[in-house]
């Protein structure tokens, strides 16, 4: 029979889980703001949750938003060719991808601001994790 | 009238006792399933506390280089190649080392610029 503390302590994980999800998020949007305010991004990135890929799910995923969504914002137009070029930054990015994996994020997707068109990756190919 | 009342709120008592009951075995079966769960969950929990204590992830980097990196990759693997110091063995073995770093970190904005000090030093070049 389970005590209360053990439930206590899933209650917990779960806020301190939804915590880790938007401390990693908020980051990131930071960071792109600072890069776009210094010119050293010609385009402001915002990174989302969306709902993600359901074909993509591992034994980590979020049972309803997986999705790891990167959008442009402000500035210039993003290119087919700047789109692969984030998803190819962030997937080289081992501890970010095995973070966003274990925070139950199966879906990496990087997309314009105008339009639908974007570019989605499955995260799970490119991690290593119990291996 | 009064014993036909009593006889209602008797009824009452007793279907609310089952009701009781049947919340009751719903609250051990809920319970037994979290603490099922809880037992396949603790691997997933020792991953998970793991990889979040693997580092501190350099967002700015990342955005740096979602911009930057690919132009200085370009640069240096065309500067850096090894048919262009062939005259010279020693810059030819650094531009094979270098060559290969480049592959590996073509997309980090920060190793691309340390490999370029490297090979602005080493292979006496200028980028």
């Amino acid at each position: 029979m389970p005590s209360i503390v053990n439930i206590w302590t899933r209650i917990l994980e779960w806020f301190q889980d939804r915590q880790d999800r938007s401390r990693l998020i908020m980051g990131f949007n930071k960071a792109a703001r600072e890069a776009f305010v210094q010119g050293v991004a010609p385009v402001q990135l915002e990174a989302r949750i969306s709902k993600g890929e359901r074909a993509y799910k591992h034994q980590f995923s979020n049972p309803f938003n997986s999705g790891f969504r990167i959008k442009a914002y402000a500035g210039q137009q993003l290119s087919k060719n700047d789109t692969i070029n984030i998803g190819a930054v962030v997937l080289a990015n081992e501890t970010l991808v095995r973070q966003l994996v274990v925070l139950g994020f199966d879906t990496l997707e990087v997309h314009s601001d105008v339009g639908n068109y974007g570019c989605r990756w499955q995260l799970h190919d490119y991690i290593m994790i119990g291996q | 009238m009064a014993a036909d009342s009593l006889m209602q709120t008797s009824q009452q008592d007793n279907s609310l006792n089952w009701w009781m009951v049947i919340a009751i075995i719903e609250l051990i079966i809920i319970i037994a399933l979290l603490f099922s769960k809880n037992k396949a969950d603790s691997k997933k929990r020792s991953i998970k506390k793991q990889v979040m204590e693997e580092g501190k992830i350099d967002y700015s980097n990342i955005i740096a280089s979602s911009f930057g990196a690919e132009t200085l990759y370009k640069e240096l693997i065309r500067k850096c190649h090894p048919d262009r110091f062939a005259s010279d063995e020693k810059k030819v073995a650094i531009a094979n080392d270098i060559s290969e770093r480049l592959g590996k970190y073509k997309h980090d904005l920060k190793k691309l610029n340390e490999l370029k000090e490297e090979a602005i030093t080493k292979l006496n070049i200028s980028i």
